[in-house]
C-alpha cells in the first residue's frame, strides 16, 4: 500500500521531468530520437521505482558519441624527432660539362649587315593598281591575292 | 603565302618590283585581264619588259620562288 502511494504521488513529476527532457533535448541540436525514446518506453511503467536514474541514462549516449580526436603527435613515430628539410650546397649539384656555352660569344649578336635588314612584312598591303606598270624595266612579282 | 613572299621582298627589293593587287577591287579588272587571272592567289613573274616568264597558282614554295628569281635576274 504505501509503495503504491508513494508511485501514485510521484507519477505527475516523473511525467514532468520526462517532458522536461525530451524538450530540452528537443531544443537542443543533436538527435535525442533514437535511443532515448524506446528507453523512456520501456522504463514509464517501472518509473516510480527506477525515479532518479532516468536523466543519468539519458545523458549516456551523448557521452559515448563524443568522437575520438587523433592528436597529430601520433603521426610521428615514438622516440624519432622530424626531420628538416636539406639544405642546397654546392656539392649537391655537382657541375656538368654543359655549363660552358656551346656557342662562341660573337655568334649571340648579328653583323650589323645583318641587323640593318627590314624585318619582313606578314600582312598585305594592296598596291594602287594605277601604279602598276607591266614593264617596269625590272623583273616584276605580280600577286593576285585577297583580304579573306 | 604573305610570310614567304614578303620576306622574299625584303630581299630582292632592291632587284625587283613587287606587286599585290587585290581581287576584289574594280581597279584591277584590266590587270586580271591583261596577265589572265586564273584564281587568288595567283603569282606573275615577268621581265622588264611585261613579258610573263613564270607563274603559279596556289601555294609555292619559297625556293621554288628564289629559284625563279635568280634565274629571271641573270637574264
Amino acid at each position: 500500500m504505501k509503495r503504491g502511494m508513494m508511485t501514485h504521488r510521484l507519477r505527475p513529476f516523473l511525467l514532468v521531468a520526462v517532458l522536461v527532457i525530451l524538450s530540452v533535448a528537443a531544443c537542443s541540436g543533436k538527435e535525442p530520437v533514437e535511443t532515448p525514446q524506446e528507453e523512456y518506453q520501456v522504463q514509464l511503467p517501472a518509473v516510480g521505482v527506477v525515479q532518479e536514474e532516468e536523466p543519468e541514462e539519458a545523458e549516456t549516449p551523448e557521452k559515448e558519441e563524443e568522437p575520438v580526436i587523433e592528436t597529430p603527435v601520433e603521426a610521428y613515430p615514438a622516440g624519432e624527432e622530424p626531420q628538416t628539410a636539406p639544405q642546397a650546397t654546392p656539392e649537391a649539384y655537382p657541375a656538368t660539362e654543359s655549363t660552358e656555352p656551346t656557342a662562341p660569344a660573337e655568334e649571340a649578336y648579328p653583323a650589323p649587315d645583318e641587323a640593318a635588314k627590314p624585318a619582313p612584312k606578314v600582312e598585305y598591303v594592296a598596291t594602287n593598281p594605277g601604279t602598276v606598270n607591266l614593264a617596269s624595266g625590272q623583273l616584276q612579282l605580280v600577286e593576285f591575292f585577297a583580304f579573306w | 603565302m604573305a610570310p614567304i613572299v614578303h620576306g622574299l621582298e625584303a630581299e630582292y627589293s632592291d632587284r625587283m618590283v613587287f606587286s599585290y593587287l587585290d581581287i576584289d577591287d574594280p581597279a584591277t579588272e584590266d590587270l586580271k585581264s591583261q596577265l589572265n587571272y586564273r584564281v587568288q592567289p595567283h603569282f606573275i613573274l615577268l621581265d622588264a619588259d611585261g613579258n610573263v616568264l613564270q607563274q603559279w597558282v596556289g601555294s609555292v614554295t619559297e625556293e621554288d620562288f628564289r629559284a625563279a628569281f635568280e634565274s629571271g635576274i641573270s637574264q
